[in-house]
């Protein structure tokens, strides 16, 4: 069994999957307060399936770009309950989960531009297309203007972007279709850890540097 | 015999630790690791910095905890976690990983204060009954407190602006002697002349014990600048001076803190510039007059550690105190919530 947990960006919730078939989903838009609430979710979803206890062979977790301390919140859970249980510990990209749902809620897109938002007048944006069922990132995410995720779109034929970001980048150039789903949720952090394209190392992935600036030499 | 064992994890500021302490008071493992290298670049302790190495770094320490130790976490018998205060970003990460483990392994949780770490850390090394007077100083913190039991404190006194350990960290930034400050300026201070600059003793002989740095950090700061580009000699005396005025300042405090709490066992000093040796002597000196005991847990246990975060939890988790897996992450957290509002107090008392 797979446990998927997304605490990335404005959704908190856990997944629980046997095989390919999900069992449990449950998803809170939180914004705030991941790590007073997800423990409380996980102990809720183990409660409802003791077996899973003793099945749970990967936990799977959004590794972001997103919130800073959301994506720490979620990799601490799930690196602690995949030491508890000896189990593997996979990263999945939010940015992939993102595109992943997009593509299977919305037949048409070959490709479509995964776009969330990165605060400050920023998205975090990446590239997908479609293949065989699946689908494969065309570059790697970077974090840029809207208008700059918006030529980038057009220059990788995405005519479609999804996601927390995919308003402000439809907004920079409106021929840009938006395509749900604004947040991501763990039954796809969990539905994509199986895939080697998709598994990462449960790392963060920031992307966006910290600020602090290193300190001027002092004099000698 | 009570064979308890509690894991515990602390990841309040920049240092990411791991521990198991037995009810006998045996430390079964204590992996501590600092982030001296991430920080040095910045001149201090950058919070995103210390959140990402925390959040790098836990997992593998209570696993390697854990090989220390030769346990499972299935023998453990509780998990506690700092919960605050400090940095949010760091103490999530530590209270989520506790959480977590708690849910996997159906243990209880306990949230621990970290103030509470430091305050009850010396019963992990010794027998010091209840009541006990603590100086508690470190980077975060300068509060005298009458230790009445587990959970239990009365603020005599407080900080009003900067810690001690902050003072130590500005003044070695100001003089370029690197960063971490504190055993720094302690290094120049050996070589230097402690009358050379006369610098002030903030709030000595007031009635209430409070501490005051931040003027005197100031002073040193207009010394310096009136020696233009102090030379190696300028600075050690720097140095000393300060340190002296520091000592001088905490004796002063402490010895009120005494007459308002006649009744204490003994004197108890903890927090990271515990390792100071000329604040330790004096303190020593002191307690010997007044006739006490002088209790100074080794180094070790007075810098951050999770050692004192799993025996904290170890007290409280004999009398039943257990959180719920909601319990919060506090950035401030202070160990008398009574306590008032120390006159001429800044935003950081």
């Amino acid at each position: 069994m797979i446990l998927g947990i997304d605490t990335a960006l404005s959704g908190c919730s856990v997944s629980l999957l046997d095989g390919s078939r999900q069992v449990e989903a449950m998803f809170e838009l939180v914004h705030r307060g991941h790590a007073e609430r997800l423990p409380l979710m996980i102990a809720t979803l183990l409660d409802a399936h003791p077996a899973a206890r003793g099945a749970i062979n990967t936990v799977a977790v959004a590794v972001g770009p997103g919130s800073f301390t959301g994506i720490r919140v979620g990799l601490a859970a799930a690196r602690a309950l995949a030491l508890a249980w000896q189990a593997r510990c996979v990263g999945v990209s939010s940015l992939m989960a993102t595109a992943a749902a997009a593509f299977a809620a919305s037949p048409d897109p070959a490709s479509l531009m995964a776009a969330i938002d990165a605060s400050r007048g920023q998205v975090y944006a990446q590239p997908f297309a479609r293949n065989d069922g699946g689908l494969t990132a065309l570059a790697a995410p970077r974090v840029l203007a809207p208008e700059v995720a918006a030529d980038w779109a057009v220059a990788e034929r995405c005519p479609a972007v999804a996601g927390s970001g995919a308003a402000l980048v439809a907004a920079a150039l409106p021929a840009l279709t938006v395509l749900p789903p604004e947040w991501t949720d763990a039954g796809w952090i969990a539905r994509l850890a199986p895939y080697a394209s998709a598994a990462l190392a449960p790392r963060a992935l920031y992307i966006r540097p910290h600020d602090a600036r290193p300190m001027a030499v002092p004099a000698a | 015999m009570d064979e308890t064992i509690i894991l515990g994890l602390e990841s309040s500021c920049d240092e990411t630790a791991a521990a198991i302490v037995r009810a006998d008071k045996t430390i079964l493992a204590n992996r501590v690791a600092g982030q001296e290298e991430e920080h040095r670049p910045y001149g201090g302790v950058v919070p995103e910095v210390a959140a990402r190495a925390h959040a790098e770094r836990l997992a593998p320490m209570v696993e390697a905890a854990l090989a220390d130790a030769n346990l499972r976490l299935a023998d453990i018998d509780a998990i506690a976690a700092t919960a605050g205060p400090g940095l949010i970003g760091g103490v999530m990460v530590g209270l989520v990983t506790g959480k977590a483990l708690a849910v996997a392994t159906g243990k209880p949780l306990i949230a621990v204060n970290h103030l509470e770490g430091h305050a009850l850390s010396p019963r992990l090394v010794g027998d010091v009954p209840f009541p006990y007077l603590l100086l508690l100083v470190s980077g975060g913190h300068c509060q005298l407190l009458r230790v009445e039991g587990v959970g239990a404190y009365r603020r005599l006194g407080t900080t009003i602006d900067d810690a001690a350990g902050e003072a130590f960290d500005k003044v070695a930034k100001l003089l370029g002697l690197g960063y971490p400050g504190g055993p720094a300026v302690e290094r120049w201070a050996r070589r230097g002349d402690p009358c050379r600059f006369d610098l002030p003793r903030p709030l000595k002989g007031t009635a209430e014990p409070h501490f005051s740095f931040a003027g005197l950090k100031s002073a040193v700061l207009r010394e310096a600048g009136k020696l233009g580009t102090p030379d190696d000699t300028d600075k050690a005396d720097l140095c000393a001076s300060f340190q002296a005025a520091v000592v001088d300042s905490i004796l002063d405090r402490t010895r009120r803190a005494l007459d308002l709490a006649p009744d204490v066992t003994a004197l108890v000093v903890a927090g990271g510039v515990a390792a100071n040796s000329a604040i330790r002597a004096g303190l020593e000196a002191l307690a010997n007059r007044q006739g006490l005991p002088f209790i100074a847990p080794p180094g070790w246990l007075c810098t951050d550690n999770a050692a004192m975060i799993a025996w904290a939890g170890l007290e409280r988790f004999r009398l039943g105190l257990t959180d719920g897996l909601d319990a919060p992450a506090r950035a401030r957290w202070p160990l008398d919530p009574n306590a008032a509002r120390a006159p001429g107090a800044g935003v950081k008392a």
